[in-house]
């Protein structure tokens, strides 16, 4: 989140797309409650009417997969009555900044494109610059190859009536919500976008949000209270654990992966710390030596020296995908041979969920770690398999429950918030710090005894974390914010991270956060900034520095002065030259550097060339999309990879739009709630909701078992028949739409089937994050 | 302590059941043994208030003004200010249903109680619930121990969104006022519903967001029923000890069977 | 550290129902006689994070005899201000569950049932596999010569339901191992 979850009692319009905050996040509509109190408005997008569609202003229906053909025509209807802020676009985004004459679009292809590597050549997505590296502006907006002129260009195809006969929303909702959330623009209003996996979980899910992204900007909703984009995280520690680089691609603090071409240090620097000639933008990311040599000093201590590059040769070096999907496919294939799981259970959660447990299968080992016997642990025993003809060895950890131990999480306004155990864990179970610990002394003594295979990385680790039988999770927080290596000092904050050897700090953007002054994490004070919008600077700490609200340089107009004086965020005081509120993004006097430090140029970007799919948002359709792409030629996205066409269903014998989602009462994967029996009581069983006119076609009544069929399976769910679905009219004609919440499995108190038995594996271009919002499926009444 | 009252402001309420699931776990009621969604109108669950559930969550999509409705309202005991289960309470002298009048609470005093159902079949919306494994009644305590150690029930607190506040009795109702204003203010034809019914009112009171015909199981003139005195004049000559589940089901069975010849007898008349 | 005997009043959040509650005064002693204790009110307490969804709520939890006996919102949290979903608000059928694991269980290869097994067993049992797979599938080069120091035999999943410190230990000790198949919920 660029917000925070107070934050959003501060804003004017609450827009829920892609996310059913009220089922999934309920504590959110306090504060989504509190603006409406205010007066703010509630727009509710989505495919089915849902708890939060309940008490939305307005709702508006939306096929799934089609977030940026409905985004980009009501940000089109905004550019086409100027219900945009200039004023924030020229001081604050690209949109003045000149594109290469170069590039162009055309039939849904940008330039570059690569058809037999089905990537993009990105050589034409760049800016014109002047003689001293500079990139040439127009000011005026007028240049037909600025910025703002080419994102006029690509939006004004989404006209009404394209955009409607591709979501099934009536035109007139379409100007509804252009209107109702056009009219934040207003200097000192605010509107915020709420998300979470209904707009990540596609082809196309990066880019749906980059539509949101292009929205905010141009209305001057990023950096203000109340506005800002919302992603709202599903697990308690996703943020932090994402924040900790347990992804291939990324180190902790998001720093990159080294690739395999980058072998030495020096190249990795070179290529990974982005260069920019404008002294006005503050580049946040030029500092990467810092943090990268810092991290190293973390890992490998007083062995990681400036002679041995800091022991850079130690981190393995990718050179492919390795993301879920990949590791699936390379787990079925039989490249992987041991899992370790620490509390994931991919069984019920993975895509193509039959063909992760077929991939299980062919593990010589398995190692799981969780609260609860998952079907992923317990893979062999599902019914219908022949354990006696399964290999893998099984190891199934205990492990202690949240109030067990004590540690920090971050929650999704990045807060860092400390928690303590209140009890011991039950019998033998054990905390997972203690687990991975145990792993690594376990190691290391093996290692030490036989030798093996490039040993130093581990018998070189600085691993150190107290003599007590529990490891000092104190030590632990302490290595990650970091010391002054010269004086054993806990380091106040990461502008003191030098790239020389002499600081250590286990990820950069949590250093501040256990200082000399102690534990941040831990506070409790409830003392609000001067403006009361709900901060809470002293109650634990937010990452970075303990902003609150980032880019909130971007708040204020170029003297400083707050665009929203009723609720502002930080502001300029010019008599003690100094930001006062939120901890500033930077303590530069306004007008002294731009407001997005963390991006080159120092401006948000309207047109980027960041993404794999093009610099603009362009409507796809999903892979399993029930229509032709009325867009352009292209049907899919052409960057993303295709795994097995042999499961990828049509039209034709798949004729239903289907899509996922959880509910209030459960929880992800469902171990953490199908072993809870009141909330086992609230919701028993697996089931598909479908609208009246659905079921009427297949013969089926509420409450009837019906079996859901796709290319990759089939599962049998109660049928739950509602108005609150109805089918969509695309192009003319209606389809129709089903509902599946995930969350089943058949270990538990409740049991039901997978829903992700039915999901495809294919990936969105840029994140592979699974296509789990939108497939084809056909449904039939159960017999017998 | 001052009397105290329970807002139900439902445009509110977000159907989290939160406030289910609080009162469960503040009372240490079990789960339910429950399937699908045996209720209509949605994700209701359990099918109906039980010895196990005090609280309970109800669904209704409906449609109004050609717009689907999802309404939701949370069903259990009003906190009547003239409470008929107390007068229906045939143990004496000290009632098993018990009537902190001032401050507005009603709550089983499980040792006292001999389970024979009285509070149940004279509640006007028949509220307790006699298990009869143990030959108890219960229903919501209004957490009668939270709110007279100066806590908050259970389930007001733990509700996200406000939609149920506690709070001092004259508050709640002028808070009822204002979310009924606000919801007027916006289009809508919202109802109160507990401050005046029944006469004297109640201390949980509703705001509706829709009128009450959209809440068919909501009777819409909550009445006590007349033969309650009837019923206590038949009770009379049982002493306190010799007094019975048994014997006041009987009673309560002589009093539908008379009410019931009454009917025909009149139906017969009108005939 | 950081446990303490708040006193159950700090569990009302007074201000929270922006209701004004008053000091209870006895007039029916009879039937107060009859109302159950404030199960809480001898209980230590600590406060936590809710471990469900990404929004953060502040707990209390109370504890008796070793025993967590009430799990409730935190009314000086400022997020949740003591209220919270029906998810945070079962958390205590988490801590008190007969369905936990409670044991270390080992399935043998083709076998058909679980065994139970000590830690001091299953520890050194893992390292041994996590090295043998590791030292068998080695990748020091690729085919072009450059240097990877890698192996693609081993996958770790997991960590959005892991603590900070415990996530930082994970991706350390993974690519100490030069372990790239290195993914979590994040992803998916």
């Amino acid at each position: 989140m660029t917000n925070a979850w107070n934050d959003i009692k501060n804003s004017d319009c609450v827009m829920i797309i892609g996310s059913n905050a009220a089922e999934n996040h309920p504590i959110s509509f306090k504060w989504v409650s509190k603006a409406m109190e205010n007066g703010a408005k509630l727009i509710s997008i989505d495919p089915r009417f849902t708890r939060t569609s309940a008490r939305a202003d307005i709702y508006v229906p939306l096929r799934s997969g089609t977030d940026i053909a409905f985004i980009n025509g009501v940000t089109n209807y905004i550019l086409e009555n100027k219900l945009y802020n200039q004023e924030y676009l020229i001081d604050h985004t690209n949109a003045t900044f000149l594109v290469s004459p170069e590039y162009g679009f055309k039939d849904g292809l940008f330039t570059g494109y690569v058809p037999e590597q089905r990537r993009y050549d990105k050589k034409t997505w760049v800016y014109q610059l002047d003689e001293n590296g500079l990139p040439k502006k127009d000011n005026t907006l007028q240049d037909p190859n600025c910025v703002f002129q080419l994102l006029k260009k690509h939006l004004s195809r989404y006209n009404l009536d394209l955009v409607s006969k591709i979501t099934g929303t009536p035109k007139e909702l379409i100007i509804e919500v252009a209107k109702t959330y056009g009219a934040t623009r207003d200097r000192d209003k605010s509107g915020v976008i709420m998300y979470a996996m209904g707009t990540t979980q596609h082809t196309v899910g990066t880019q749906n949000i980059r539509t949101y992204a292009i929205l905010q900007l141009l209305l001057g909703n990023i950096g203000v209270a109340g506005g800002g984009i919302d992603a709202m995280r599903g697990e308690s520690n996703v943020q932090g654990s994402t924040d900790y680089g347990i992804l291939f691609h990324i180190l902790p603090g998001y720093l990159k992966t080294p690739r395999v071409e980058n072998q030495t240090l020096s190249e990795y620097l070179e290529a990974w710390t982005p260069k920019w000639n404008d002294p006005k933008s503050a580049n946040w990311w030029q500092n990467t030596p810092k943090y990268m040599v810092s991290l190293l000093k973390a890992y490998w201590g007083k062995n990681a020296q400036k002679e041995n590059e800091f022991c850079y040769s130690y981190l393995p070096k990718v050179s492919a995908d390795y993301s879920h999907i990949s590791l699936f496919e390379a787990m079925y294939k039989g490249v992987i041979k041991g899992l370790i799981a620490m509390g994931q259970n991919p069984a019920v959660g993975g895509p193509n969920a039959n063909k992760e447990k077929k991939a299980l299968q062919n593990l010589d080992w398995l190692v799981a770690a969780d609260l609860w016997e998952t079907e992923t642990a317990s893979f062999w025993m599902e019914e219908g398999i022949d354990p006696k003809k399964i290999k893998t060895e099984v190891f199934m950890l205990p492990a202690a429950s949240s109030v067990e131990k004590e540690g920090s999480i971050s929650n999704s306004s990045r807060w860092m918030q400390w928690r303590y155990a209140a009890v011991h864990p039950l019998g033998e179970a054990k905390s997972d710090l203690w687990i991975l610990d145990c792993f690594f002394k376990e190691l290391k003594n093996l290692y030490e005894k036989e030798g093996g295979k490039f040993p130093e990385p581990l018998m070189k680790l600085n691993w150190n974390y107290g003599e007590g039988e529990e490891p000092d999770v104190h030590l632990v927080a302490k290595e990650i914010n970091g010391y002054d290596l010269t004086t054993g000092k806990l380091l106040p904050g990461f502008a003191k991270l030098m790239d020389d050897g002499s600081t250590s700090s286990g990820c950069w953007i949590y250093c501040a956060s256990y200082t000399e002054d102690g534990n941040m994490a831990a506070r409790r004070e409830l003392a609000d900034v001067p403006s009361n919008i709900g901060l809470y600077p002293k109650w634990a700490w937010a990452w970075p520095v303990n902003r609150r609200i980032i880019y909130n340089r971007a708040s204020c107009d170029m003297q400083g002065n707050p665009y929203a004086p009723q609720k502002w965020v930080i502001k300029w005081n010019a008599e003690e030259k100094k930001w006062v509120g939120d901890v500033p993004d930077g303590a530069w006097p306004p007008g002294e550097k731009y407001a997005f430090i963390m991006r080159t140029e120092g401006v948000a970007r309207l047109f980027g060339s960041g993404l794999a799919d093009g610099p603009f948002p362009e409507h796809y359709e999903p892979l399993e999309g029930p229509v032709k792409n009325l867009m352009s030629s292209q049907q899919n996205n052409p960057t993303i990879k295709i795994w097995s066409p042999e499961q990828i269903g049509t039209v034709d014998n798949y004729p239903i739009i289907a899509t996922t989602y959880r509910v209030t009462e459960h929880w992800q994967a469902g171990q953490m709630t199908r072993n809870n029996p009141w909330l086992v009581e609230l919701m028993p069983d697996m089931f598909v909701e479908m609208s009246k006119s659905l079921a009427k076609d297949r013969n089926i009544k509420h409450g009837e078992k019906v079996q859901i069929l796709t290319a990759r399976g089939s599962i049998s769910a109660y049928a739950v028949v509602t108005d609150r679905l109805k089918p969509f009219k695309l192009n003319g004609k209606f389809y129709e739409q089903i509902g599946l919440p995930w969350h089943f499995g058949y270990k538990g108190l409740a049991r039901g089937c997978s829903a992700n038995c039915l999901t495809p594996h294919v990936g969105d271009a840029n994140t592979m994050i699974p296509e789990y919002k939108a497939f084809l499926c056909e449904i039939r009444k159960e017999v017998g | 302590m001052v009397e105290k009252g329970i807002l139900f402001d439902m445009e509110k309420c977000i159907a989290c059941r939160a406030c289910q699931v609080a009162c469960k776990q503040w009372n240490e009621l079990p789960a339910e043994q429950t399937t699908f969604f045996a209720a209509t109108g949605g994700y209701q669950n359990p099918i109906g208030l039980s010895p196990k559930t005090y609280t309970l969550v109800k669904f209704y999509e409906v449609e109004r003004n050609k717009k689907l409705r999802w309404l939701f309202r949370v069903q259990r005991c009003m906190h009547c200010v003239d409470p008929a289960c107390v007068k229906a309470c045939p143990v004496e002298p000290e009632k098993a249903m018990t009537h902190l009048k001032e401050q507005g609470i009603v709550y089983v005093n499980k040792e006292l109680c001999i389970g024979c159902g009285a509070c149940h079949e004279y509640c006007p919306w028949n509220i307790p619930q006699i298990d009869d494994n143990v030959g108890k009644s219960s229903k919501c305590t209004f957490c009668v121990d939270r709110v007279t150690n100066g806590l908050q029930p259970a389930c007001a607190k733990a509700c996200p969104t406000g939609a149920i506040t506690f709070g001092d009795y004259v508050q709640i109702k002028e808070l009822a006022q204002q979310a009924k204003e606000r919801l007027i203010a916006k289009g809508r034809e919202p109802q109160i519903y507990g401050e005046k019914e029944l006469g004297t009112g109640t201390h949980k009171i509703y705001v509706l967001p829709e009128p009450i015909n959209f809440y068919p199981d909501l009777p819409k003139d909550p009445k006590v029923s007349e033969d309650l005195g009837f019923f206590r004049e038949l009770l009379k000559p049982f002493g306190k000890l010799t007094l019975t589940a048994a014997i006041v089901g009987m009673v309560i069975a002589k009093v539908k069977q008379v009410k019931e010849r009454n009917t025909i007898t009149s139906t017969k008349e009108e005939g | 550290m950081g446990i303490s005997r708040r006193g159950f009043l700090k569990i009302t959040g007074a201000s929270a129902s922006g209701a004004i509650i008053g000091t209870f005064s006895i007039s029916h002693k009879k039937a107060i006689a009859q109302i159950p204790d404030l199960k809480i009110r001898y209980a230590k307490e600590s406060t936590t994070i809710c471990p469900y969804c990404g929004v953060g709520c502040g707990q209390i939890v109370s504890v008796s005899n070793g025993k967590i006996i009430n799990i409730e919102g935190d009314p000086d949290h400022p997020i949740n201000q003591g209220s919270l979903c029906p998810k945070g608000q079962a958390l205590i059928q988490v801590a008190n569950n007969e369905r936990r694991m409670t044991k270390i269980l080992y399935r043998a290869p083709y076998s058909n049932k679980w065994e139970e097994k000590t830690w001091d067993w299953a520890l050194p049992e893992i390292a041994k596999k996590i090295k043998k797979t590791r030292d068998e599938n080695w990748m020091e080069k690729d085919k072009e010569g450059r240097v990877v120091n890698r192996t693609e035999s081993i996958a770790c999943l997991g960590g959005a339901a892991l603590d900070n410190e415990e996530c930082y230990l994970w991706s350390k000790l993974a690519r100490a191992l030069g372990v790239v198949y290195l993914e979590h919920q994040a992803r998916i």
